[in-house]
């Protein structure tokens, strides 16, 4: 069962306007190399040079914060949501 | 070969020049911090340029403190708070939500224990405490699917218990989606380093040995980075913020702190050693001595047993308390770590409003004595403990 990944407004220009796309995987890390090849551009919108996420993003598993998880080793399995989120990590002060 | 503690506390995490070429971090006291142009506002939140923004979110000088505090944790990352309260309440509002479960011993912090069982269930957090030491109990505690965290200290204040670090990494791993927080506190990087052992994160009160000289307070959450990002942004919303003078402060203190701590090990024992063999003490606490419940423990996991010794003297809370009275040198205050000794009564000092036997209940004995040795002489204290013996008896 594929799982479905929101993805928010300002990244919907990598992903054919689509607001959710479904891929098949067992972790988050194999999950975005799946979401990439789907929709390449995502890529370098997501992870850095070094192949971890970028600092003002973050992802979601069923609401929880996957820096509070395992990382890019959380697991995903069907039934579970994952979500984009372009953090702000400062803003607003 | 990696570098040793006393390297790691002197150099770690420092480039070799600084601003403006110096040899020590400078003090940058900024509440807020200056673009070129709106161009760099928009590479800044875009992820090209990375720089402080504003006081809450981050400071150069909190930061080499962070980044020194690392390399002797041996982490990815660590973040400073205004105080290890900051770094433990942030800990817990970050890696718990509704619904969700913490283990953690019964002799956790007192104000630690306070804001789990008072004020986490007010948010639907739920927690057990657990005896120390009772791994099967612990075991029990852990609810499928619910339980987030194990939280203990190691070792515990004031009877100095040692948490198996191995054993307890081992139950987290049967668990999955279970994490451990170690307070190590009491040990300090020099003497034990838990994210060697696996555990996911580690807390300093570095009010304590890190900053070791009594002048400030602070806290430190160390792991790995993506965990640490993620307090770090809480941080910047809850603003339990380190000002960039105590972070100088603790920058300089800890930069000592092999020197300290490995004095500070070694009069401990001596005096843990000594008092044990004193006519008017009637129990020793101290993880060095081979009478303690966790001797065997603390020998596998710490290189050395820290500054802290608990002592039952013989007699009521007023005997205890007449020998406090009596030392000259170790001075009557809470905290423990700094360069001068100190000396309290928990029965007093943090147990006031209990009566004897709630004292007892859990587990503090009115003629329990603290003593958190400093880097005075070590014949210099025990002959003031003497001497306070001595002038305690005669009344």
């Amino acid at each position: 069962m594929p799982v479905p990944v929101r993805i928010p407004t300002p990244l919907r220009r990598f992903t054919g306007d689509r607001a959710e796309v479904s891929v098949k995987a067992a972790d988050l890390s194999s999950l975005l190399e799946r979401l990439f090849e789907e929709c390449p551009g995502l890529r370098g919108q997501l992870l850095g040079e070094d192949r971890k996420l970028r600092s003002f993003v973050n992802i979601y598993v069923n609401d929880e914060d996957v820096r509070f998880l395992d990382g890019l080793k959380t697991a995903v399995k069907d039934g579970d949501s994952v979500e984009i989120v372009p953090a702000i990590a400062g803003g607003g002060e | 070969m990696s570098p040793g503690p006393g390297t790691r506390a002197t150099r770690g995490g420092e480039a070799r020049k600084k601003g403006f070429d110096a040899v020590t971090q400078p003090i940058v006291c900024t509440a807020t911090y200056a673009f070129d142009d709106t161009a760099e506002i928009r590479d800044h939140f875009e992820g090209r340029v990375a720089r402080e923004e504003y006081g809450r979110y981050g400071n150069p000088t909190v930061r080499a403190a962070e980044r020194k505090i690392a390399e002797l944790d041996g982490a990815e990352d660590c973040i400073l708070f205004a105080s290890g309260m900051a770094a433990a309440t942030t800990a817990l509002l970050a890696l718990l939500k509704s619904g969700q479960h913490v283990v953690m011993t019964s002799d956790c912090y007192r104000r630690t224990r306070q804001f789990v069982s008072k004020t986490l269930p007010r948010y639907g957090i739920e927690h057990t405490f657990v005896e120390p030491g009772d791994d099967g109990a612990l075991e029990t505690a852990i609810r499928p699917g619910k339980t987030r965290l194990i939280l203990a200290e190691s070792p515990t204040n004031p009877y100095l218990r040692v948490a198996d670090l191995p054993r307890l990494v081992a139950l987290r791993d049967r668990h999955p989606g279970v994490k451990i927080l170690i307070d190590s506190t009491f040990a300090t990087p020099v003497n034990e380093r838990p994210l060697e052992i696996g555990v996911d994160l580690v807390l300093h009160s570095a009010t304590k040995y890190l900053g070791g000289h009594n002048d400030l307070l602070a806290g430190s959450l160390s792991g790995r980075a993506d965990l640490i990002s993620g307090l770090r942004d809480l941080r910047g919303v809850l603003g339990g913020v380190l000002d960039p003078h105590a972070a100088y402060l603790l920058l300089r203190g800890v930069k000592t702190l092999d020197l300290r701590v490995r004095r500070q090990n070694e009069t401990a024992l001596r005096v843990a050693t000594w008092l044990e063999s004193h006519e008017r003490v009637e129990r020793v606490f101290y993880p060095g001595l081979a009478s303690h419940p966790d001797h065997e423990i603390a020998r596998r996991q710490m290189s050395g047993f820290g500054g802290v010794v608990s002592f039952l003297v013989k007699g009521d809370l007023d005997a205890a308390s007449r020998f406090i009275d009596a030392t000259r040198l170790p001075i009557i205050a809470p905290s423990l770590g700094g360069v001068e000794s100190l000396i309290e009564q928990p029965a007093l000092m943090s147990f006031y409003e209990l009566t004897t036997e709630e004292r007892r209940a859990i587990g503090i004995f009115d003629n329990l004595v603290r003593l958190a040795v400093g880097i005075e002489d070590a014949d210099d204290l025990i002959a003031d403990l003497e001497h306070a013996f001595s002038t305690a008896a005669r009344g």
